[in-house]
C-alpha cells in the first residue's frame, strides 16, 4: 500500500512541472515554412535517392522481445513476391519525418461569462474521448476559474492525448535527455545521432519548436563531426540533408559523398540546393541524364536481392564475362559516363560562389580522378582482354 | 597415596576436595559411584602401540582377499607422541636437565612452574584429527559436477599429449562413473570402476569414449585418452547451435532436438547439456523420450549431430530454396541455400513441404491445447485478479524510476 | 470493489429509465467518478450499459480537474431520452455541451459572496 503511494508520488514528480525548461533554442531554424518545398516530389525524390536503400542496414540485427527463427522451402515465384514485400516494408521503414513549421498556439476562445467567475477554485480540462479520431482533431476545452470557455494551448492538448489515448515510446514526462544538457552533450559526442533523433521524433510532433530545436541541435554536431554514414539509410537521412541545403552548409555532406564515390548523391544535393535558394543555374537536364542512367535505390536494391539467388556458375552462363567484370570493379559503363557528367555539375558548383571549402572539395576532386581513371583503365583493359566489345 | 584418595572420596564434599591441589600429580579417575570399580592398569597400559592398534585396524585373510581394507573405509594407525614433547605435560615446569639446562650462566635453575598452557589439549585433539588419512579437498562450486562431490559432470582437463600433438583447448567432462563387478573363477566378484567421458575443444571437435580400470584415476585417464582419439567434426551453424531440427535414437532413447535462437540457453538432459559444452553448442532444446540411459543418450546425440545436412544439401536435395526469416531483422527473408539446378523449381511441389517437418523425418511436433488451471473462473480467483491489477506496471514503474530517479 | 469495463456488460431493458450520471470509484478519501449510462434504478455500482467518460475531482499538477466526456455516445444517449442527473448535468453545462445550469451559477454566486465577505472582514480587522 506505502509502496503504491511511494510510487504514485514518484511519478507526479516526473511530470513537466510548469517551471521545468526545456533545453535552450539552438541557433539554425527555418525562417520560411519549409514544408512546400519539403514535400514537392521532386525534392522528396532527390532525398530517397540521396538516403539510399542498403538493406543489410535497413534490416539489421535489433534487441527484440522474440529472436526466433523461421526455416522456410521457397520457389523462385514466392522468392520474388518476398523480394517486393521485402522492399516495401524498408521503404514504409524510410518514411521521412516531415519538416513543417513551428505551429503558433492562437486563443481560440469559445465563451466568455461573468455569471461564472469562481464557479470552482480551479479550471476543468475537458477532452473528447470520442472512438475513432486522429490525435490532431481532438477536442480539448478548457474552462477556467473565471468562467471563459476556451480551446486549450498546444501543451495541454498533447498531454492530454498522451493521457487518454497514449503513443508507444511517447512518454508523459520529458526524457532526460532533453532536459538535462549534459546528458544530450554526452549522447551527441558518442555519435548517438540516430538513438536521439528516433526518440525526438517519437516524443515530439514535427510542428513543435523544441522539436526543430533537437534537430538543429543534432544536426550541427554532425555537421562538426562529419559521421554522416551512421544516419545514411535511415529515415533521418533526407531531413539531414534537406537542413544543410536550406542552412547553406552542404559542403562536409558534399565532401563525405564525394570521398564515398557517391558522385551522383553530390550532384542531387547540389541540385537541391540550387532548388531551395532559387539559384537560376540549370540542374534539371544534369538529373535527368543521371536518372536515365541509374536505377532507383528500390530498383538497384530489387536486383541485388535478384542477383543474390543466382549460383555463381549461373551467372557466369547467364550474363557471362561482363557480369563478372562488374563485379570485380564495382561498376558499369553506366556508372562511368554518370560519373563523368557528376563531375562536370559539381565542379560547377565548386567553381560558383556558393561552396565555401573550396580547397577540401577540390582535392576530394582530384584524387576520385584519379582513383576512377585507374579504375576505368583496368576495366577497358579486363574487357578488351576478354573480347567483350568495349564502348 | 590411596588413603589420601580414599578419603578425598569418602568425604562429603567430594566434588570440592578434588580440587584441592595435591602434592604430586596422578590423572584423576573419573567419579565413580562404585567405589571398587577403578583400576590403574590395564591391558591400555601394558601393550605397546603397536598392538593396540593392529586390535584396531587389522582386517582378516578372508577380508584381505576380498579386497577390504584397502579403498576409503580403510583406519590408519596414527601416532599419539605427535604434538607432545617430553616434559611439558598439563602443567608447564621447567625441570632442568630434562627441558632446560642445569647451569645457565653461573645460576642454577631451578624447578619452577610456567604459565599454563589452556590450548594443549584443544591442540593435540585438533592434530589427532587431522592426520587421518585421505580426506576430500574442499570442492569449489564451480568445479562442482551434477551433484555434490561426485564425478559426473566435473572436469578432468584435456587428453594427455600424443608425441607431439598437444590437445591445446581441450575440456574433458565425465559423463558416468560407476562400479561394475564381474564373477571371476578364483577370486567371486571382481570389482572395476567404469568412466564414460567426452571431450571437445568448444568449436566442433568432439569424441567421447568408455573405459574401465580398477582404480578410479586410471579409468579417467584411459577413458579421457581413448576420447582423445575418438574424435568426431560437427558442423555449427554459426558456432553456436545446430543447422535444423533433428530427431535421433539409439536402442529405446529417442531425442527431439531443436535449433535455438541466441540467448536461448541448453534446455536439455544434463548430459546432453555437459556434451552441448564440450562440443560448443549454446542454444539447443532437446526433448529426451523413451528410455534415459546414458549411454544411449550420448550415442544417440552424436548420431544425430553427424547426420546434420548443410543448407546446401537440402537444397540440392529439395531443389527449392532454403530461406530464414528471423524476427530480428523484421521478418525480412535472408536465403541461406540455393539449389544448384533452378530450371525444375518453378513448378510449385506436390506437397506442402514445411522446412520442420522435413528435418524431422516426416514427425511432427505435438502442440497440446493449453489447458486453463482448475481455479481460472473461481470467485475467489476473480478477487485476486482484481487485487493483483494495482501492480501489473509495478515492474515498470520501478524501472522508471531508477533511470529517471 | 468491481473492474467495470468501459462497454458495460449491465443489461437493459429497450423502455427501461436510463441516466447518464457518475459511478463513485476510487478509494477513501479519493474519489474518482466514472461518468456511465445506466439503468435508473439501479444501485451505482451494479453493471453499466457503457462508460461514458470520467470525472476526476482532486486537481492536478497543473491544477486542472480532468474531465474526459465520449460527446459522440453522450449525444446518441441523450437523444434516445436519457436521463441526466444533476452533477452530469452540472458537468456538461461547464464543458460547453449543454447550457450551464442555475445550479453553477448559484455556486459561483455563492462564492463570489463568500469572498468577498472574507475580504471585507480581513479590511476591517486590519
Amino acid at each position: 500500500m506505502s509502496l503504491f503511494r511511494h510510487i504514485r508520488s514518484l511519478n507526479a514528480l516526473q511530470i513537466l512541472r510548469p517551471g521545468r525548461r526545456h533545453l535552450s533554442t539552438a541557433s539554425l531554424q527555418y525562417d520560411q515554412d519549409p514544408q512546400p518545398l519539403f514535400t514537392d516530389a521532386e525534392t522528396q525524390s532527390l532525398l530517397q535517392s540521396m538516403t539510399q536503400l542498403q538493406l543489410d542496414k535497413v534490416f539489421r540485427k535489433r534487441t527484440v522481445p522474440d529472436n526466433s527463427t523461421e526455416m522456410k522451402f521457397m520457389t523462385p515465384d514466392q522468392l520474388e513476391k518476398e523480394f517486393v514485400q521485402a522492399i516495401e516494408k524498408a521503404r514504409h521503414l524510410l518514411q521521412m519525418p516531415p519538416i513543417v513549421k513551428v505551429k503558433v498556439d492562437t486563443e481560440r476562445l469559445i465563451s466568455k461569462d461573468a455569471a461564472l467567475k469562481d464557479f470552482a477554485s480551479t479550471k476543468y480540462v475537458f477532452t473528447d474521448i470520442t472512438y475513432g479520431l486522429p490525435q490532431s482533431e481532438r477536442k480539448v476545452v478548457v474552462r477556467e476559474s473565471d468562467g471563459t470557455l476556451a480551446y486549450a494551448n498546444l501543451e495541454t492538448v498533447k498531454r492530454m492525448n498522451q493521457l487518454y489515448f497514449p503513443l508507444e515510446g511517447r512518454k508523459s514526462y520529458i526524457p532526460r535527455m532533453f532536459t538535462d544538457e549534459e546528458l544530450l552533450k554526452s549522447a551527441l559526442d558518442t555519435h548517438k545521432y540516430e538513438f536521439i533523433l528516433d526518440r525526438a521524433t517519437v516524443q515530439y510532433e514535427p510542428y513543435e519548436p523544441e522539436f526543430h530545436n533537437i534537430l538543429s541541435r543534432v544536426f550541427e554536431h554532425l555537421n562538426e563531426s562529419k559521421q554522416f554514414d551512421l544516419l545514411r539509410s535511415t529515415r533521418h537521412f533526407g531531413p539531414m540533408a534537406f537542413f544543410y541545403a536550406w542552412h547553406r552548409c552542404i559542403d562536409d555532406l558534399l565532401y563525405d559523398m564525394i570521398r564515398r564515390d557517391y558522385l551522383h548523391n553530390a550532384a542531387e544535393l547540389i541540385a537541391l540546393s540550387y532548388k531551395i535558394h532559387k539559384i537560376p543555374l540549370d540542374y534539371r537536364s544534369t538529373l535527368e541524364q543521371i536518372s536515365a542512367l541509374r536505377s532507383t535505390p528500390a530498383e538497384k536494391a530489387l536486383e541485388d536481392l535478384r542477383n543474390s539467388i543466382q549460383a555463381p556458375e549461373e551467372r557466369q552462363r547467364v550474363g557471362g564475362i561482363e557480369q563478372e567484370i562488374h563485379l570485380a570493379i564495382g561498376k558499369t559503363e553506366n556508372d562511368f559516363a554518370s560519373d563523368e557528367i557528376c563531375l562536370k555539375f559539381i565542379e560547377q558548383y565548386i567553381a560558383s560562389e556558393h561552396a565555401l571549402k573550396k580547397v577540401q572539395l577540390e582535392l576530394a576532386i582530384q584524387t576520385l580522378k584519379e582513383v576512377n581513371l585507374e579504375k576505368l583503365q583496368l576495366f577497358k583493359g579486363l574487357k578488351k582482354a576478354h573480347g567483350v566489345n568495349v564502348n | 597415596m590411596n588413603s589420601a584418595l580414599l578419603r578425598g572420596f569418602l568425604n562429603k564434599t567430594w566434588r570440592t576436595s578434588i580440587l584441592v591441589p595435591l602434592k604430586t600429580y596422578v590423572p584423576q579417575p573419573p567419579v565413580l559411584l562404585n567405589l571398587n570399580c577403578s583400576r590403574n592398569t590395564s591391558f591400555f597400559n601394558k601393550l605397546p602401540a603397536e598392538d593396540i592398534w593392529r586390535g584396531v585396524t587389522a582386517v582378516s585373510n578372508a577380508g584381505k582377499k576380498r579386497g577390504r581394507g584397502k579403498g576409503t573405509g580403510k583406519k590408519t594407525a596414527k601416532d599419539l607422541n605427535r604434538g607432545q614433547t617430553i616434559g611439558l605435560g598439563k602443567k608447564n615446569f621447567v625441570w632442568p636437565g630434562l627441558n632446560s639446562p642445569i647451569i645457565r650462566g653461573n645460576d642454577l635453575i631451578q624447578q619452577q612452574p610456567l604459565a599454563e598452557n589452556l590450548e594443549r589439549e584443544k591442540n593435540i585433539i585438533k592434530l589427532r584429527d587431522s592426520m587421518g588419512g585421505f580426506r576430500m579437498m574442499k570442492l569449489n562450486p564451480i568445479d562442482r559436477g551434477w551433484s555434490g562431490s561426485k564425478m559426473p559432470g566435473r572436469s578432468i582437463g584435456p587428453p594427455d599429449a600424443v608425441g607431439d600433438e598437444e590437445f591445446e583447448s581441450f575440456d574433458t567432462r565425465v559423463l558416468e562413473n560407476k562400479i561394475v563387478f564381474i564373477m571371476k573363477g578364483n577370486m567371486g566378484r571382481k570389482r572395476r570402476y567404469s568412466v564414460l567421458s567426452v571431450t571437445g575443444n568448444g568449436n566442433g571437435l568432439a569424441g567421447f569414449s568408455v573405459a574401465k580400470a580398477p582404480e578410479v584415476r586410471t579409468a579417467l585417464r584411459k577413458s579421457k585418452n581413448r576420447a582423445g582419439q575418438k574424435l568426431i567434426n560437427i558442423d555449427l551453424c554459426e558456432n553456436r547451435t545446430i543447422y535444423h531440427d533433428f530427431y535421433t535414437g539409439f536402442g529405446k532413447t529417442k531425442i527431439f532436438c531443436f535449433k535455438k535462437p541466441e540467448g536461448y540457453g541448453l534446455v536439455c538432459h544434463r548430459a546432453i547439456q555437459t556434451i552441448c559444452k564440450v562440443v560448443g553448442i549454446k542454444d539447443l532444446y532437446a526433448k529426451i523420450e523413451g528410455s534415459t540411459n546414458l549411454q544411449h543418450i550420448v550415442k544417440a546425440f552424436f548420431i544425430g549431430l553427424m547426420r546434420q545436412k548443410s543448407y546446401q544439401t537440402i537444397a540440392n536435395a529439395t531443389n527449392l530454396h532454403v530461406v530464414e526469416f528471423q524476427k530480428a531483422t523484421n521478418g525480412v527473408a535472408q536465403i541461406q541455400a540455393v539449389p544448384l539446378t533452378t530450371e525444375a523449381t518453378n513448378k510449385p511441389p506436390n506437397r506442402i513441404i514445411d522446412f520442420m517437418q522435413y528435418t524431422l523425418g516426416n514427425k511432427i511436433v505435438l502442440k497440446k491445447k493449453k489447458i486453463a488451471p482448475f481455479y481460472v473462473n473461481t470467485k475467489g480467483h476473480t478477487l485476486y485478479q482484481i487485487k493483483q491489477e494495482r501492480f501489473r506496471n509495478q515492474a515498470n514503474v520501478r524501472l522508471h524510476k531508477l533511470v529517471n530517479q | 470493489m468491481s473492474l467495470t469495463p468501459a462497454s458495460g456488460i449491465g443489461r437493459f431493458y429497450k423502455q427501461s429509465a436510463k441516466i447518464i450520471r457518475f459511478v463513485r470509484q476510487g478509494c477513501t478519501n479519493r474519489p474518482f467518478y466514472h461518468i456511465v449510462v445506466m439503468e435508473r434504478r439501479k444501485n451505482q455500482h451494479q453493471p453499466v450499459i457503457e462508460q461514458v467518460g470520467s470525472y476526476d475531482p482532486l486537481p492536478n499538477d497543473f491544477n486542472e480537474r480532468l474531465v474526459a466526456l465520449n460527446t459522440e455516445r453522450i449525444r446518441f444517449w441523450l437523444g434516445k431520452g436519457a436521463h441526466l442527473s444533476v452533477p452530469a448535468a452540472e458537468l456538461l453545462g461547464i464543458a460547453g455541451l449543454l447550457p450551464i445550469h442555475p445550479r453553477t451559477y448559484m455556486t459561483a454566486w455563492r462564492n463570489r459572496r463568500k469572498a468577498a465577505d472574507e475580504a471585507q472582514a480581513e479590511a476591517t480587522s486590519s
